[in-house]
């Protein structure tokens, strides 16, 4: 137990998160976190990750600033990689999120 | 537009291998490598890269420890070497181009559409008349100067177009469908006279003095109906005269003799059975690899046009000839009687039937056929009655006879 509240502790609140919502400003911009766009379950449009974690057919694994985000489908191809911006094609059947440390 | 200049800028499709190949592909996004087409295979990866990127990522590739196999290489740097080791080919290319592109400005074909008296060698009279050849540049056509003078050469012509689509001439002509009246040249004093020696039958006169009367014999050129129209004084004499445009009709029934002669014997063209097909590729009327020649000392000779739809539809300036060459002899033949009066009979009828046409009425004919020596001959005292319609001006006879 205790070293779970030292876990929970360690992890920041989100004062970013705050701060967008009374200032009314975009809050991928502050806070960095992955901004996913999907159209339909064929394709996925991931911006602000920090690197991609794991990647075969059927799963592919963004890490971002707070959360990982795991997509998995079918026949996943990334239409492009970029430092910023994926695009991710294929079946998709389930998105994962998975929220970590920051930087981890 | 990203995919074309992908392909002007060239880019490569590699194969990478190993345990860290996801980390290969973040340090590549990192280095601002951009990576497309990125999709997992059992045993690895591939992807593609802009090619000049590609001597980037060697750093990133001991870094990771990876393997990086290139599998294809797409784009013009890639492609145009190999193209320009086919110069001969590339040369060509470019000559056909060129070629193509230059005889686009000159005329390689002419069509003719809607004539039906006037023939189509008529048209190609006028048009060499008028300069204008295969082969000639189009902008030298002045085509509604053309539209003009081909109406003004054919009276027949009512309507004409000549258009010009792509390389080809197109003359449309519509002619006229009641042949047009031979508009006769009457002036006013102008006198009717007997074309042939004969008899007067009928007279309906409109305007004119008749110099004749029914039943009366006439002679050629005698005067039938005068335009010279006497206004008599009261005390008998003629006080002047005045000209009106002698109008009436008047039939002459007189004998035509018809005369035909016809050989007995005769020279007809016996097949030998020997013959030759060639075929020619015309260009402008010209054989293009061998010259037509004579095959045989005797022959006819058959033309036929084989040329390929597609040739003249993309108004392309070749056909195909095929030409037929048929060997023959003169073989002296003899015609029975019978022969000989079935032609001459055809002959005569044929005669007949152009006078009907002509409205002149046949009352009575007498046709004999004999034999004289090598010929049959015809001859046919055919009795008519047709109408005066030859007018003469006697001032000009009046004129010869002063000069």
């Amino acid at each position: 137990m205790d070293k779970d509240r030292k876990r929970n502790a360690k992890i920041k609140k989100p004062y970013d998160s705050f701060l967008s919502a009374s200032l009314k400003i975009p809050a991928d911009v502050l806070s960095g976190e992955i901004k996913l766009t999907l159209v339909g379950n064929r394709q996925a449009l991931l911006e602000n990750y920090q690197g991609l974690s794991e990647y075969d057919g059927k799963c592919v694994t963004f890490q971002g600033k707070r959360m990982k985000i795991t997509v998995e489908g079918e026949k996943l191809r990334l239409d492009y990689y970029g430092s910023s911006e994926t695009l991710l094609r294929g079946r998709i059947r389930a998105i994962r999120f998975e929220e970590t440390e920051r930087g981890t | 537009m990203a995919r074309l200049l992908r392909f002007l800028e060239g880019y490569l499709r590699i194969f990478v291998r190993g345990t860290k190949a996801d980390r290969f592909l973040n340090l590549c996004a990192l280095k601002g490598i951009f990576l497309w087409n990125v999709e997992k295979t059992e045993d690895g990866m591939l992807l593609n890269l802009r090619w000049k990127q590609f001597f980037l990522i060697r750093p990133l590739v001991r870094k990771t420890r990876v393997r990086v196999a290139i599998r294809k290489r797409i784009g013009l740097p890639f492609f145009l070497p190999k193209f320009l080791g086919r110069l001969p080919f590339f040369a060509g290319a470019v000559t056909v181009t060129v070629l193509w592109i230059c005889s686009a400005g000159f005329l390689w074909n002419v069509e003719f559409a809607g004539n039906q008296k006037v023939t189509k060698d008529q048209l190609w009279d006028f048009l060499e008349n008028r300069q204008i050849k295969i082969g000639m540049p189009l902008k030298e056509l002045a085509l509604s100067e053309l539209e003009k003078e081909l109406m003004r050469e054919f009276p027949d012509v009512t309507w004409t177009s000549i258009t010009v689509k792509g390389t080809k001439l197109v003359v449309s002509v519509k002619e006229r469908d009641v042949p047009k009246k031979e508009e006769k040249i009457r002036h006013v004093g102008m006198e009717l006279i007997s074309p042939s020696e004969g008899r007067v039958v009928s007279m309906i006169v409109r305007s004119g003095v008749p110099k004749v009367k029914i039943g009366e014999k006439v002679q050629k050129d005698q005067v039938l109906l005068s335009g010279m129209v006497p206004i008599m004084g009261d005390d008998g004499t003629v006080r002047e005269w005045m000209e009106v445009d002698a109008d009436g009709d008047v039939m002459i029934e007189r004998t035509r003799i018809y005369e035909d002669s016809l050989s007995k014997t005769y020279l007809k063209k016996a097949l030998t059975g020997r013959e030759k097909k060639t075929t020619y590729l015309m260009m402008g009327g010209k054989s293009l690899f061998q010259k037509e020649k004579n095959t045989y000392y005797r022959e006819n000779v058959m033309r036929r046009d084989m040329t390929p739809d597609v040739l003249s539809r993309f108004g392309i300036p070749l056909r195909v000839l095929e030409v037929t060459c048929q060997e023959w002899l003169p073989v002296l033949c003899v015609r029975d009687e019978e022969e000989g009066r079935a032609i001459l009979e055809k002959k005569i009828a044929s005669f007949l039937g152009s006078l009907e046409e002509k409205g002149i009425q046949i009352i009575d004919k007498n046709v004999k056929i004999d034999s004289e020596g090598d010929f049959w001959l015809l001859s046919a005292e055919i009795q008519t009655i047709e109408k005066a319609e030859l007018f003469r001006d006697p001032r000009n006879m009046i004129d010869e006879e002063d000069d």
